[in-house]
């Protein structure tokens, strides 16, 4: 077995299942979008024309003028589409990074210093896992929502502790280890072990919780945005494009259909990419 | 002595919630100014309704103020309804646990069974695809689903009313949204539970003995398998309260998660703390009893804990 394995050219991610290359290409096609379709000539995603407003999809009786139909205002589904992508992956970008900025930070100094540091950041853990975030995020949007910083940094706020519970986890094994053994014996200061050669060695698992948390942080955006708390007009997310929508479910259910259509493929294909890299490095 | 620091743990998890959320809604500026108008309310007017609703002082003298008044029972007054806190939260808590608790029925019916035939299938066609239904539920939002059963059944089918409270039929959509989100989550626990079970040596020996496979699932997978279920259903019927303040938004539910928006809009910062304070301490207290049965149910746990 072993040779037949070894004539093979070793492949990075063996046997990638299709279901994960179809979710990257989604992907690829989403980030594409959103940078391309800005600099095309002549679009405008707020353009209000009243003579083409409630224009259905193509295939439903509409044209290729407007391929995804039209609002009630008569601005282009997709182009509005494309808008609300960019927020919406933009902002669960910058709130994952927040996230795994503090989790880890915290995560590791709890594990570094221990004693009441390390009580303290676990109590905070601890608080912020037993209360469902949703809750308290929709109680402080109300009052920091319509400032885009501030409620990317609410966002920023989901998570966290999973980031930190991990690092904590893993920098107290490392600790242990003869690498970081010898490297605080030979003198080298903590900052430079902890950045140089213990983060490295833990981001793999990192970044897989980073996947988990992506789909989770659109959730949490969208349903804010949905209940008309997060992204405020005339910026249009996901979920507040959904939002509009849902008051035209007779008249022109395209409105709603097509973000709750993006929303859900867009975690659909993070949890299935999440799910393979987790599969990966567990083999590993 | 173990349950000692627990529940200090609990109740300081529960004190910084309720201190973080007061900081922050007063940090953000002057309560009274976000609700009236300053240019046509007099400044007698405004210094009385912040007497009234404990805005007066500093941000830590209100919050002293605050403190010794829920420890003597008085949760502040709300703005909207001008009635305590409390009673207004309380008022609304039936419908949320009707919701809830149908939801969390439906989630059992259909979690226990589908996850128990994933796991017996262990690999096979079944089970992945039932997985597979498992991450498009969980990637789901619950408004996505709720928008979309209510397409169906309310605007095309014109079978269910789309939203209100009253009736059963009022009752289908909301506990559908909710309860079928969370079975594809606890499909994945009922089975990874079920497969753990199957594994252990008590199996084998029974299957040895030449019992038979329905007897070896009745009398030692299912007891094995419920004791991990312990822990995570509590957690999950907890987080339905959450999900509720969306879906009680989509259908017009009259419940708590509903009220939780509106007092958001109408900057209702009395029922939010108390809404907040509830949640938590439920949360809290469920992690607690949880812990403490599993060591009952587990008489593994107690022992290792007495050594």
């Amino acid at each position: 077995m072993s040779v037949v394995a070894s004539e093979k050219p070793a492949r990075r991610f063996p046997g990638m299942p299709l279901a994960a290359q179809i979710s990257i290409l989604w992907l690829v096609v989403c980030l594409s979008l959103i940078i391309i379709v800005p600099f095309l000539p002549g679009v405008s995603e707020t353009k209000v024309n009243l003579l083409t407003r409630l224009k259905p999809p193509v295939g439903f009786g509409g044209t290729w003028a407007h391929f995804l139909g039209t609002d009630d205002l008569g601005r282009d589904i997709f182009l509005r589409l494309v808008a609300s992508l960019r927020t919406s992956l933009a902002l669960a970008l910058g709130a994952t990074i927040i996230s795994a900025f503090i989790g880890t930070t915290l995560g590791i100094l709890a594990a570094h210093f221990r004693g009441w540091v390390d009580q303290l950041i676990v109590a905070a853990v601890d608080a912020q896992a037993s209360v469902p975030f949703i809750i308290v995020s929709l109680t402080l949007t109300a009052f920091f929502g319509n400032n885009i910083f501030l409620f990317i940094f609410i966002l920023g706020m989901f998570g966290w502790e999973r980031f930190a519970r991990l690092s904590r986890a893993m920098t107290l094994a490392s600790r242990g280890r003869g690498y970081v053994l010898a490297m605080n014996t030979l003198g080298f200061p903590w900052p430079r072990i902890y950045l140089r050669h213990v983060l490295p060695n833990i981001a793999s698992t990192l970044l897989v919780t980073a996947t988990i948390n992506f789909p989770e942080v659109i959730l949490l955006e969208t349903s804010l945005s949905f209940l008309g708390l997060g992204i405020q007009p005339p910026m249009s997310s996901l979920g507040n494009m959904l939002g509009f929508g849902r008051s035209y479910l007779l008249t022109g259910w395209w409105i709603a259909v097509v973000p709750g259509i993006t929303i859900f493929l867009c975690t659909l294909t993070v949890s299935i990419i999440g799910d393979w890299a987790r599969n990966v490095i567990g083999r590993a | 002595m173990l349950l000692l620091t627990r529940l200090l743990r609990a109740v300081v998890s529960l004190w910084v919630i309720v201190t973080l959320v007061f900081v922050a809604l007063r940090a953000t500026g002057d309560p009274i100014l976000a609700i009236f108008n300053p240019d046509d309310t007099t400044q007698a007017a405004l210094d009385a309704y912040r007497e009234q609703w404990g805005y007066t002082g500093t941000i830590l003298q209100q919050y002293f103020t605050y403190v010794n008044n829920v420890f003597h029972g008085a949760f502040g007054i709300s703005n909207m309804s001008n009635r305590d806190a409390l009673s207004v939260v309380l008022e609304r808590l039936p419908a949320t646990l009707q919701l809830v608790g149908c939801s969390a029925v439906v989630m059992i019916v259909v979690g226990v069974p589908v996850g128990a035939l994933a796991a017996i299938d262990n690999g096979g066609r079944l089970d992945r695809t039932i997985m597979s239904l498992s991450t498009v539920g969980f990637a789901l939002p619950n408004f996505v689903l709720g928008l979309a059963l209510i397409l169906l059944l309310s605007v095309n089918l014109r079978l269910l009313p789309s939203n209100g409270y009253g009736s059963w039929q009022n009752l289908i959509m909301p506990v559908l949204t909710i309860g079928l989100a969370k079975a594809a989550i606890f499909t994945r626990f009922v089975r990874s539970a079920v497969l753990d079970a199957l594994r252990l040596s008590c199996v084998t020996s029974a299957r040895a003995r030449g019992l038979g496979e329905f007897q070896i699932f009745l009398h030692h997978v299912i007891p094995n398998a419920m004791l991990p279920l312990v822990t995570i259903t509590p957690l999950l019927v907890g987080s339905m309260i959450a999900a509720g303040s969306v879906v009680e938004s989509v259908f017009g539910w009259p419940g708590v998660g509903r009220l939780i928006v509106d007092s958001v809009a109408q900057r209702d910062l009395a029922v939010l703390q108390v809404i907040i304070m509830m949640v938590a301490f439920l949360m809290i207290a469920t992690n607690l009893i949880v812990d403490l049965a599993y060591a009952k149910l587990d008489p593994r746990t107690a022992l290792a804990h007495n050594n």
